[in-house]
């Protein structure tokens, strides 16, 4: 203890109980100043319990999986269907070169069905299992605790991006990238309190794997109608447009709708903070 | 005496005839009372048109035309832009409220429609999945595309306030947003 301290303490003997009084008194409020804080801060709405969190985490790395494995198969396919368009060989397959194309992305075709079938099953759980507890969160934080004036205040206390969509369009990306992105969202957020923007993420997530759910249900349908044509020896060196669109379908699983989202102009510079005050406003 | 009683009576009649006809002659060339009182504000000068309608509904024959005053104001409004209107309005609405031509509610419905990014179209009664039903879903999103239509007119248009526009814009299709994926979970059951 430094030489004035101590000479204070022997002037002034309830000095040390005073120290020690502050100090609890500092190490009290320094314990409940965060907690107080947080309350102020966190949002109210219990959207993403860790079992979300993670569900999103989980169908993040499945789609990574999934992707992996069919990168290559897809690439292979773009380039034999180039190839075959190339060769101008609609309308001339019986040539031998259009045949040997044809069969080559008949086989491209049916390894990419067989990569699909193995992991699409995986994927469609987790999708489920994500929209499931996101849908249950949703109907109880949103639907049933909020009005519909509340869902815009809690929109007002959060500055969202200005260029969202008119309406939910899915976004083009990556699918494990996009579910990446909402798993850093979503565990991010709730530190900086943005109750509102976190309401909309819910909203996208849920709506997203809503149309991802429903996308895997028609691809799921259409492999084993593909895989059956092909076990009754049909269509097995034949181009037909349900191949195309098959390729597609899962395109849009993986990679998202290509296209451009149209959104409102940026507002201009300026701040909403010094606009005019009424007593009439809400 | 008796004979002339008729006669006298004539003239009573004659001078009261000319009376009245005298009278609604005089009436007639009162200006107050035949000027037509209620007449809707035109013009681009707002402030002249406020002092034009404050005039006006002041008198007890154009309460009534309230709701087309106003209009005719944010037309006035439109043409005369400036980020001062919003205030103009407030206090517009705010005497109104006071004189009694119309109520607090109707004041604050008037102002948060066009000047403000409140959406007093969506409900605060019952809760999201109250509103869920197919009418009432459809119902609430054309409220919302016309409110969002008087903002345009009001905080675009007649303040020049585009960020708060735009901030109305796009709480509008996060509303949209959010209200798609509440209805499909509440009706998801």
């Amino acid at each position: 203890m430094p030489e004035s301290k101590i000479r204070a303490v022997r002037r002034n003997p309830r000095l040390p109980e005073l120290w020690r009084r502050s100090i609890v008194l500092s190490l009290i409020s320094l314990a409940v100043l965060p907690t107080w804080v947080l309350a102020k801060t966190s949002p109210t709405l219990r959207l993403f319990p860790t079992t979300v969190v993670e569900s999103i985490k989980h169908t993040s790395e499945t789609a990574k999986a999934m992707e992996a494995d069919l990168q290559s198969v897809i690439e292979q396919l773009n380039q034999q269907e180039e190839l075959y368009s190339i060769s101008k060989c609609e309308g001339a397959e019986s040539e031998p070169g259009c045949r040997q194309i044809a069969e080559q992305l008949s086989q491209v075709y049916l390894e990419m069905l067989d990569v699909m079938e193995s992991r699409l099953p995986g994927m469609e759980d987790s999708v489920r299992a994500t929209n499931t507890s996101l849908e249950r969160r949703i109907r109880k934080e949103l639907g049933r605790k909020t009005t519909p004036r509340g869902l815009q205040k809690l929109l007002a206390k959060t500055a969202l991006k200005s260029s969202e969509p008119a309406r939910y369009k899915r976004r083009s990306g990556k699918l494990s990238e996009k579910f990446r992105q909402y798993y850093r969202l979503v565990t991010t957020a709730p530190r900086t309190g943005s109750g509102g923007s976190l309401a909309a993420v819910a909203a996208e997530i849920y709506l997203d794997t809503q149309e991802v759910q429903e996308l895997i249900a028609l691809t799921r349908d259409e492999i084993s109608r593909a895989k059956l044509m092909i076990d009754l020896d049909q269509i097995y060196g034949i181009i037909t447009p349900e191949m195309f669109e098959m390729v597609g379908r899962v395109k849009t699983i993986l990679f998202g709708d290509a296209g451009d989202l149209e959104g409102i102009p940026d507002p201009p510079q300026g701040s909403l903070e010094s606009a005019y005050q009424s007593p009439l406003g809400m | 005496m008796i004979k002339s009683r008729p006669i006298n009576n004539a003239k009573f009649r004659g001078c009261l005839i000319v009376c009245v006809v005298a009278a609604l002659m005089c009436a007639c060339t009162n200006h107050n009372y035949f000027k037509p009182s209620c007449t809707l504000p035109s013009g681009v000068d707002l402030e002249a048109a406020l002092d034009h309608s404050r005039a006006d509904l002041g008198r007890l024959e154009c309460e009534q035309m309230f709701e087309g005053y106003f209009d005719r104001l944010i037309d006035v409004a439109k043409r005369d832009p400036d980020i001062e209107n919003r205030r103009r309005f407030s206090e517009f609405l705010v005497w109104a409220n006071d004189e009694g031509i119309i109520d607090k509610i109707q004041a604050r419905n008037y102002y948060n429609r066009y000047f403000n990014t409140t959406f007093m179209s969506l409900p605060d009664d019952f809760n999201v999945c109250s509103s869920c039903t197919d009418i009432a879903k459809s119902n609430l999103e054309q409220d919302l595309q016309q409110e969002l239509g008087q903002k345009e007119e009001g905080l675009l248009r007649a303040c020049q306030d585009k960020p708060a526009y735009y901030a109305a814009a796009d709480q509008y299709n996060s509303i949209l947003l959010l209200l798609d994926a509440t209805c499909t979970a509440c009706l998801n059951k």
